[in-house]
């Protein structure tokens, strides 16, 4: 008797956890692992939600991977990354090392708060913003070109302005956060790491190489990789503000998502570019991992 | 434990005395009045270009449709106080549904994510099972799914079970939060598992030490959770882009953007669209920016 109601109480205490556990093993299962194992399914399709799906094995792959749309989109989600991320990371940077430096008692709260209020738009709203900015003909931005003695410029509406007028968006739109990340960093190095340094004679450049640079980069890798995958899933922007035009300059990779699955009723072929995109998102910023991580444990 | 709870709750302070320190720890290197100058000239003049876009919406949204295509660009609207465009958005569109649509989603993700992660922080604190830290980790890396690498089987599984077209449908990906499973976490391990002891002890259930004792000493984390999962509900746009099909069921963001598509070249009615869609996130930033920017900053601190 005794030793039963022991093994009812070791087995309570046992499940107990497990029990707490449930509503998130649950919703992981029905949020991530069901969709993932799914969408590799669909990906095998000929998938449609108006007439049965047959089983076409790899030919959706084949299909996305050399279509000239894929190509499109692809290359365009990777430049506007390879705009986005390096100035958006340069300036997040600098922004902070310069709040950190300010030693003002009053006015700072309010600085970090002008950078920090455009990061509470949505992106949808941050498209709008700039739309309107951007209008050639009443826009504020050809008015300030003109101001200057320069011809006014296509931006969204020219196939080669797009893609870095939406990188502009974009990082308006990220700059106050990235940096919150990076100061909060920047705020956790211990200051007696600069007076030691100092002592030794070292110089600002020489300190932000190789006190601040290492211990900062927990927060470089983390800005880095997420910027990284903010810009490869880029879709609002173009969305709302150019509808991927003109001519496609501006399509991206979960727009093709979208326009595959919900235009053209091809779930198959819209499940291989969430495949393609996820596989990519993930390596990429996994190597950046890799690479950019230094362990700086206190030794 | 205290100093735990005031860490928490005073987060500008804790940074305003750091940067405080600042200087007297860096003794012998005084900087120069002129550098500090020169660096608080140039930091305010970026802040001001970098929120000029946003003021520049607002102020666009108070012209006319005729002052606002008018060419050389007026900065000023001509009455500060003509709010025709945003009564218009409310009596003659649906804006006034759209923002209660986004406020319920917010809602119901608000609330079932935060009890999740609250149960799930618990047990992940105080409690001892097998493969507790590799379920954490493996938790913790799906922070890194793109939500927009789900939407397809999600939203195939959803029409499956008739939830398209429906405020649970509109917040099924935000039922759960990986993020606040970790806040609550971080926040958890600070309070000694003496507490949770003797309650046990003392023959409280573990909802109820959960209830009772915890919850209370979590509530500044509990609040940086609610506001930054407000920020992120309110501010998403594919899911519901796909999800709501009528319009009585549009969040914000589709609301604006199906607004603008419609209302081609009406840029004072876009402005004060745009502008309406912010304000809820505009509120909460003003006056909560401290837990706000706290939230940011934590979730890039270990």
């Amino acid at each position: 008797m005794q030793h039963q109601r022991e093994r009812i109480l070791t087995f309570k205490r046992r499940a107990t956890p497990w029990a707490l556990l449930s509503p998130t093993i649950f919703f992981v299962g029905i949020l991530f692992v069901i969709p993932i194992v799914y969408n590799v399914y669909i990906s095998f399709f000929d998938w449609s939600v108006m007439r049965p799906s047959t089983f076409v094995g790899f030919a959706n792959y084949v299909d996305v991977l050399r279509s000239s749309r894929f190509e499109n989109a692809f290359g365009n989600t990777v430049l506007f990354a390879l705009i986005t991320v390096p100035i958006g990371l340069a300036l997040a940077l600098a922004l902070a090392a310069g709040i950190h430096k300010l030693m003002i008692k009053r006015g700072s709260a309010l600085i970090r708060a002008l950078y920090f209020a455009p990061v509470v738009a949505s992106l949808t709203a941050v498209a709008f913003v700039w739309l309107w900015i951007f209008n050639p003909s009443y826009g504020l931005a050809n008015q300030l070109m003109t101001a200057l003695g320069l011809p006014g410029q296509g931006w969204l509406t020219s196939t080669d302005q797009v893609i870095p007028s939406l990188a502009i968006m974009q990082i308006w739109a990220r700059l106050g956060f990235n940096a919150i990340i990076l100061l909060a960093g920047l705020n956790a190095i211990d200051n007696s790491y600069y007076e030691a340094a100092r002592l030794d004679g070292a110089g600002s450049w020489r300190m932000f190489r190789s006190i601040t640079f290492p211990l900062l980069n927990r927060q470089l890798v983390l800005v880095l990789s997420v910027e990284t995958m903010t810009a490869l899933k880029l879709f609002e922007l173009p969305f709302a503000a150019t509808k991927g035009g003109p001519v496609n300059a501006s399509t991206s990779m979960v727009m093709e998502i979208y326009d595959q699955a919900f235009r053209y009723d091809r779930w198959g072929v819209s499940a291989v570019y969430v495949l393609v995109l996820f596989v990519f998102v993930m390596v990429v910023t996994g190597l950046m991992r890799k690479v950019f991580s230094r362990d700086v444990s206190e030794a | 434990m205290t100093s735990q709870r005031h860490e928490a709750r005073l987060p500008v302070a804790r940074d305003r005395s750091g940067a405080a320190k600042a200087p007297a720890a860096r003794g012998t290197h005084k900087p120069a009045r002129g550098t500090q100058a020169l660096l608080l000239t140039a930091l305010a003049l970026g802040g001001v270009l970098t929120v000029f876009p946003l003021l520049w919406v607002a102020m666009s949204s108070l012209k006319r449709p005729d002052e606002i295509l008018k060419v050389p660009v007026q900065l000023f609207p001509e009455d500060w106080t003509n709010f025709d465009n945003f009564i218009a958005l409310f009596a003659e569109h649906n804006f006034g549904r759209y923002i209660t649509n986004s406020f319920i989603v917010s809602s119901i993700g608000i609330i079932s994510s935060l009890v999740i992660a609250m149960l799930a922080a618990y047990a992940f604190s105080f409690h001892k099972f097998r493969f507790k830290e590799p379920m954490f980790v493996l938790v913790l890396a799906l922070f890194m799914v793109p939500p927009e690498a789900l939407v397809i089987p999600q939203y195939l599984m959803l029409s499956k079970v008739g939830l398209v077209n429906t405020y649970l449908g509109l917040a099924f990906p935000d039922l759960f939060t990986v993020l606040g499973v970790y806040l609550l976490r971080q926040f958890m391990e600070g309070i000694p598992y003496s507490y949770v002891e003797a309650a046990r002890v003392d023959g409280a259930g573990e909802l109820r030490i959960l209830a009772r004792i915890i919850t209370p000493m979590v509530a500044p984390a509990i609040a940086v959770f609610v506001i930054i999962k407000f920020l992120f509900t309110w501010n998403v746009f594919l899911w519901p882009l796909l999800v709501a099909q009528d319009e009585s069921m549009y969040t914000v963001t589709v609301g604006l953007v199906n607004f603008a598509g419609s209302e081609f070249n009406q840029w004072n009615l876009i402005n004060a669209a745009t502008v309406i869609s912010m304000i809820p996130t505009i509120i909460l930033f003003v006056t909560l920016q401290r837990y706000l920017v706290k939230g940011v900053a934590m979730s890039g601190i270990k």
